[in-house]
This record gives structure tokens, sequence and C-alpha cells, in this order.
């Protein structure tokens, strides 16, 4: 599915990410990345979509080396992401920027994703007026839209409440588990990753530390310092 | 699919969702508009002097461009201040053509018209890749650029130098002789004409998909390109489609004043329009006419004082701060308070 082989970002003399191999190899499955701030997380999953070049490594998905490829190229193939700061069309309503897209790329069951995020009520607004959390869902819901083979979604609870942030993750688990779709969640709630997701990676300082089951992966030594440091 | 730009600022107001199509006389603004083209035609037999015409005419012709420009504007984001290049290009190619080419007159014109729109598309496939402020100044220095081949001495015999090149047209254009061409009352359809297909053009691109995805990579590119459309061929097609309206222009001083100046290259030409379009407004397709036609007229009445650059800065300002969305902005919010519509 994805393999991402020694992925090097570097910001002049700061490395971003280092070295990182990983690889989700199942479909349908929902892989969480933790880490501390400054981690890499971010820059991974854009190096991932091609927002940002990796300095070095490659990027594969299904044996394919997709590296140089652009974004729009990538999002067509079925590689689509929601980003960290919201990212929609200001001065569309719901429905037009939904349409849109699904006029790109097709989307037959765009009634089903409009109710999967519970976005009816809105579908006339602005999206710009709408509740943050809400605006949130429209942001997924556009990743969702064309059928992905992979998304890959930036801190989608960003701001919401627990509850909200629970409601999104079974919005998620759903979805995924319906489409077949794989997808790649970077987030800062750790306690969602480990109870919502089937497989956990955790970054720290750009490099991977643990990749695996999310008992696995929380247990782990180097994990508990990252997050915790060391005791005195 | 239910999309309608409408909340991205074109002019129509979208249809309620599931509302059948409505006919003609259902579309108060739309039949306006195609009564107001038609009638257009008989302006010459209501102006009682020719001075008014010709001012009419320049009005019409400096709408042209503007509505050029404000599409651009509006569906881009982009400010092209290099827009003389595409009025003085395709003028002296209008010449260059009936004179170096000895091509007919029609020919000239579609000579001019292709020319200028290939032009575009060549210079527009690197300077369309530019952010909106490096992207006006680049268009700003082609347009200086072209003046400045224009008047050099090995230009000469093509294009006149700084004397600018006289033409002499052979055959006719649309059944007008360069005779007829040079005369207001008979080139007044000819300009009309050109005006309403202008804006034909400009608003159907805008209410079409095209004009959306315009729209929607102005208001967000990187989502545009997440979401799998490429942001770089539509906006090089509407940089060039732009410049052909622009161009449009260009052409008919050419056919109406027989001449082509390295003047007509200059910034100061392409800066009424610039203006017209902001005075106007570039949100809608008719804005910008509505500017130039203020323009034109401050133009002539300040020109009159004698204190012609004074009056117009005056002028502007107070137009631009009295009516942020322009003098077109302004009448459509009177007119939706009016009839109790929301506007845009």
């Amino acid at each position: 599915m994805l393999r991402v082989e020694n992925l090097t970002v570097a910001y002049g003399s700061v490395q971003a990410l280092s070295d990182v191999t990983l690889e989700v190899s199942q479909r349908g499955v929902l892989h969480g990345v933790i880490g501390p701030n400054g981690a890499g997380k971010s820059t991974l999953m854009d190096a991932i979509t091609g927002r940002r070049k990796p300095t070095s490594g490659r990027v594969l998905v299904d044996g394919e080396d997709i590296t140089q490829r652009p974004v729009e190229w990538r999002r067509r193939k079925g590689m689509s992401r929601s980003f960290q700061r919201t990212s929609i069309f200001p001065g569309l309503t719901v429905r037009e920027q939904l349409d849109l897209v699904a006029s790109q790329l097709g989307e037959p069951d765009l009634d089903e994703i409009i109710d999967a995020f519970e976005l009816r009520p809105s579908l006339d607004l602005p999206a710009d007026s709408i509740a943050y959390g809400d605006q949130r869902r429209v942001d997924i819901a556009l990743a969702m839209i064309g059928k992905p083979s992979l998304m890959l979604l930036d801190e989608p609870a960003a701001g919401l409440s627990t509850t909200e942030t629970i409601a999104l993750f079974e919005h998620l688990v759903t979805l995924v588990r319906h489409r077949g779709v794989t997808a790649m969640v970077v987030e800062h709630d750790v306690d969602a990753v480990f109870r919502f997701c089937d497989e956990v990676t955790a970054l720290d300082l750009g490099r991977l530390l643990v990749t695996g089951k999310p008992a696995e992966v929380r247990s782990d030594e180097r994990v508990i310092t990252a997050y915790l440091g060391t005791a005195a | 699919m239910s999309a309608t730009p409408a909340t991205l600022g074109a002019t129509a107001a979208p249809a309620p969702a599931g509302s059948p199509r409505r006919a003609l006389w259902q579309r108060p603004i739309l039949l306006a508009g195609l009564l107001a083209a038609a009638a257009g035609f008989f302006v010459p037999g209501l102006i009682d002097t020719p001075y008014t015409l010709s001012l009419l005419i320049n009005g019409v012709v400096l709408g042209i461009a503007a509505v050029g420009i404000g599409f651009l504007m509006h569906q881009c984001g982009f400010v092209m201040f290099g827009v003389a290049a595409f009025i003085g290009l395709p003028a002296y190619l209008v010449g260059i053509g009936s004179a170096q080419l000895g091509l007919g007159l029609t020919s000239a014109v579609v000579f001019a018209l292709v020319g200028s729109t290939a032009f575009a598309a060549l210079v527009g496939a690197l300077v369309v890749r530019a952010r909106p402020l490096p992207f006006a100044m680049l268009t700003l220095a082609l347009a200086q650029m072209l003046k400045q081949v224009s008047m050099l001495q090995v230009m000469r015999p093509i294009t006149g130098g700084d004397d600018g090149l006289t033409m002499s047209f052979d055959g006719t254009f649309l059944g007008l002789t360069q005779s007829a061409l040079g005369k207001a009352p008979s080139f007044w359809p000819l300009a009309w004409a050109a005006l309403c297909l202008v804006i034909l053009i400009a608003w159907v691109a805008a209410h079409s998909r095209f004009g959306q995805v315009l729209r929607a990579t102005q208001a967000n590119e990187e989502r545009m390109r997440f979401s799998g459309f490429d942001t770089y061929w539509p906006r090089l097609a509407a940089f060039t489609l732009s410049s052909f309206l622009v161009s449009v222009s260009g052409v008919l001083i050419a056919l109406n004043s027989a001449y082509a100046s390295p003047e007509l290259l200059d910034f100061a030409t392409g800066g009424h329009a610039l203006t017209a379009m902001i005075v106007g407004g570039g949100a809608t397709a008719l804005g910008p006419l509505l500017g130039a036609m203020l323009y034109t007229w401050g133009q002539s009445a300040f020109g009159a004082t004698g204190y012609l650059e004074l009056l117009t800065g005056i002028a502007v300002v107070v137009m631009i701060s009295a009516f942020p969305k322009g003098a077109m902005g302004f009448v459509l919010q009177i007119g939706h308070r009016l009839t109790g519509r929301k506007g845009p």
C-alpha cells in the first residue's frame, strides 16, 4: 500500500525528518502517527503527500515511486489529505465545494459522505460561516471524495472537544471499514489514537521510534521516555 | 451536481435547488441586457453631435479593454499592469499585416487578433506562474519592452519608430472601407457589436465551470491542487482569454484611427483601462464598461477645465473611497435593496 523509504526532510541544518522508513501494507486500516511537538509528524505527512519535497528518500504507493509526482497527480490517483489548519474554500457554500471536488474526482456516494459527517444542516451555508467543528468535518469530507485508497489526515481533531473527537474518530472508523480506505492520522490526542487506530507509529525529533499495535507502542520505553522524559 | 458560481461573486443569483430552468422572459436582467444590446445600435440616431458620438466610441473601446482586465482580476485575482501590451500590439499588427504582409483588411484583423493572442499564450506560460504582484510587474515590463522595440531604429521600416505607423488598408472589414471606419456614425455599430460580443464572452466564461475553477483557485489554490485540480492551465487560459478580449480594443483603435503609436504601448494607456475597471467595479461583466463611460466622460469634462490630471485624481479617489465595490457594485446594492434580494 504505502511505503516510505529512508525519508529525510531537512530545513537548512535542521533535520525535521531523519531517515524514516515506514510501511502501511494493509487496506482498510486506521494508522495513527504520534509524537511530541517537533517530532516531524506533519513533515512526514507533507513529504508523503507532496506538499514538501524530501531531501532524500522515496515514497512508494503500491510499489510505484511517486516521490517526484505533483500533488494533484497524487490526489487523482487516490491519495488525499486534510490539513492541520482547516483548508476549505471561503465564499463557497458547503454544498458547492463538495460538488466542485466531486465533479473533478467523481463521487457517486456524495450523500453518504454528507450524512456520515453530519453536514446536511449546513449544506447551503457559506463554509467560512459555520462552526469550527463543522469546518473540520468539511475539510475531512473533501478528503473522502473520489474514493481515495489512502487518506492522510493531519490532526483532524485539533480544536475539538473530547466528545467531538470521539464522534469524529467513530465516523472515520466507519468510513475506513466501509470503504476499504487506508487512513493515516496524525494526532496529538494519543488516547483517541490508541483507542481507535489499528496500528500506531511513534516519532520523536524526526526519527521513527517504533511502529506496531497500539498496546505495543503504548508500552514501549522509548515512547514513554519521549512523552514523559526519563525518571529523575 | 448543483454547483453555482454566485457565491464567488458572479453576477447571477443562484437558482433555488431543484428549480426548473427559467425561460428568457422570466429572466428580467438577461432580457434587459439583450434589449439594451439591440437598442445600442440605434444610438447614432439619438446623438446630435459628432463629438459626443466619438466620446461614446472612446468609452466603448476603453470599456472593452477594461472588461478584459476585469475578467482576469475577478476570476484570478491578477492585475495586468501591462495591459497596454495587448492594446498596442494588435494595433501595430493590423498595420503590419496590411503594409508588410499585404493582407486584405479582414485578414489583417484576424492576423492581429491571432498574433496578439498567441503572444499572450507564450508570455502567459511564464508569467502566470508568478504570484500576483510579480505578475503585475512582469506584464508591465513586457509592455515597456514592446514599446522600446517599436521605437528602435532598426524597427522603423516596420513600426514607423517614434513617429508611429500610419496605415492604409486594402479591402473592407465587414463591408466597411477605411473611410467608413474612420467616421463615427459608421464605426459605431462595429464598436458596439464588438463590445456586446466581448461582454458575452466574459460573462459566459465567468458563469461556466471554468470560471468556478478559477475563482476557487483564487480562494484556495492549495486545496484545489489537493482536490486533483491542475491550477496552472486554467490560469494560463484565463490570461490568454483576457488578453484576447483586450486585443479587440487595440484592433478597433487601429481600424478607427488607421494609426498606431508607441504611446499605445505606454503604461498610461493601460492605466486608463485599469482605472476604468476599478472605478466601475471588476466583479461584474458590466462594471468595467460603466467605469469606462464615466472615466471617458470625466476626461473630457476635466480636460476642458485645464486641470485634467488634478481633477481626474480627485475623482478617482472619491469614487473608490465612496464606492469600494465600484460604481456597478453600488448600483447593484441599490437594486438588491429595492427588490429585497440578498446581494453578493
